[in-house]
Parts: structure tokens; C-alpha cells; sequence
């Protein structure tokens, strides 16, 4: 057997603790920091821990920008858009106002004006047919001519002549009721 | 028929009266009247067609 020049055995024993370290880094995840692999991981963590705090700077610095910005236009709108903001709402607020006083003066004016009435063009005895037929189904009942204009479209001077004829004729009875 | 009465020494008193006219003014609130509150409107006619009043009465039916 041949015996390995001192060199070759330095070179083995080195190699024998690079694997030890290497083997103990795997263990350690890389822990140890005399292993090959231990301080390339501490020299990757460290880069990678500068780039991110080099990152988290620039965030940080960006966020402070937006934030400045922000407040800047805060500032803006409580200082000069709010004050304009009120004023726009009240004169809103004032314009409902007078609307809604120029719809209460417009509801008023329509609940006073009078109901259309439509009317037909009838003589006095197809009058008198159209309400003795109507009369007929409601014995007992208390009617006046306004009614009777109103329920069967007739003019009310028609109405007030028929009423007197059925009077006359006994088919209408006059009664002093309170309301009607 | 129902007789016209266009004297004015007349009136027409009833518990509702039916006014009909051409044109028909806004009720007026008499003022002075007491708690009963009084109101009047006026109706106004054409020569051709007067405003015209009816006594309106209540009838039982037979």
C-alpha cells in the first residue's frame, strides 16, 4: 500500500473536516458557521437581509410620501372644500325649503279646485228613466240631486227637475236629515 | 219646471245650496262673525248663461 505525500493528507483531513462542518451545517440548517455551506447561508441571509431592509426603506419612505400627500389634501378639504361644501348644503337645504313651500302652496290650491264632473247631453224624460232605474234598487236610502247629477253624469238642473217630478209622483219622500 | 227668480228682493235659504256658474271665486272668510265661522263665495254668470242656485234637499227613497 502506498502511503499518501503529507500534502495529499492535509488536503484529505481538511476535506474530512469540510464534510464534518458541511454534514453539521444539513443538521443545523446551517448554523454552524465555520461550514462551507453554513457561511454561504449567513452570507445569502445577510444580503437578503440588507435587500429587504433596503425594501422596507423604500416602502417606508413611499408610504411617508402618500401620507404627506394626504394630509396635505386633508388640509386642502377642511380648510378650503369644507367651508365651500357647507355653504353648497345650505343653499340646497334653503332650496328644499322653498320647494316644499311652493308644493304645499301648489297642494292647497289643488285639493280647493273643483272635481271635473263630466256630464251628458240628455233630455228630461231619458233623465228621468236613467235615475227611476237607479232609484229602483235602493229603497230606504237617503238621495239629493247633487248625488244623483254625480252618480249618473247628468247635468244638475236635470237632476233638481227629475228629483221635484218623483216628489210630485210620490217615489221620493222629503226628508230634514242634519247632514247630507 | 223650476221657476228663475231674478229679483233681488229674494233670497235662497236652505241648508246646502248648489251654485252653478261660469266662474266661481275663492272662499272668503268673513272676519267678526263669532266662533261659527261664516264664508262666502260668489259665482258669476253671462247674460246668455246666468249663474244659477239650487236648494239642494234630501229625499227618502220609496
Amino acid at each position: 500500500m502506498i502511503e499518501p505525500t503529507e500534502p495529499r493528507k492535509k488536503l484529505k483531513r481538511t476535506m474530512s473536516i469540510n464534510l464534518f462542518h458541511d454534514r453539521y451545517a444539513i443538521k443545523t440548517k446551517g448554523e454552524h458557521p465555520k461550514s462551507h455551506a453554513g457561511r454561504k447561508m449567513i452570507e445569502i441571509k445577510r444580503l437578503r437581509k440588507v435587500e429587504a431592509e433596503s425594501e422596507f426603506k423604500k416602502v417606508l419612505e413611499s408610504l411617508i410620501l402618500t401620507l404627506a400627500k394626504y394630509s396635505a389634501k386633508i388640509d386642502n378639504i377642511y380648510e378650503e372644500e369644507l367651508p365651500k361644501m357647507a355653504s353648497a348644503i345650505n343653499n340646497l337645504l334653503n332650496k328644499l325649503e322653498r320647494l316644499e313651500e311652493k308644493l304645499d302652496r301648489i297642494e292647497e290650491r289643488l285639493k280647493e279646485q273643483e272635481a271635473v264632473t263630466i256630464v251628458k247631453e240628455i233630455s228630461l224624460e231619458e233623465a228621468k228613466k236613467i235615475v227611476e232605474e237607479y232609484i229602483s234598487h235602493k229603497k230606504g236610502e237617503i238621495i239629493t240631486p247633487l248625488e244623483l247629477s254625480d252618480a249618473l253624469q247628468i247635468p244638475y238642473e236635470i237632476a233638481h227637475e227629475v228629483f221635484l217630478q218623483l216628489i210630485e209622483e210620490g217615489k221620493l219622500e222629503i226628508k230634514d236629515v242634519e247632514e247630507y | 219646471m223650476t221657476t228663475p227668480i231674478d229679483d233681488p228682493k229674494f233670497h235662497l235659504v236652505g241648508r246646502k245650496l248648489v251654485l252653478i256658474a261660469r266662474d266661481i271665486s275663492d272662499k272668503e272668510t268673513i272676519s267678526g262673525s263669532g266662533t261659527h265661522r261664516t264664508q262666502r263665495v260668489f259665482g258669476r254668470g253671462t247674460k246668455t248663461s246666468p249663474a244659477r242656485c239650487y236648494i239642494e234637499i234630501p229625499a227618502v227613497i220609496k
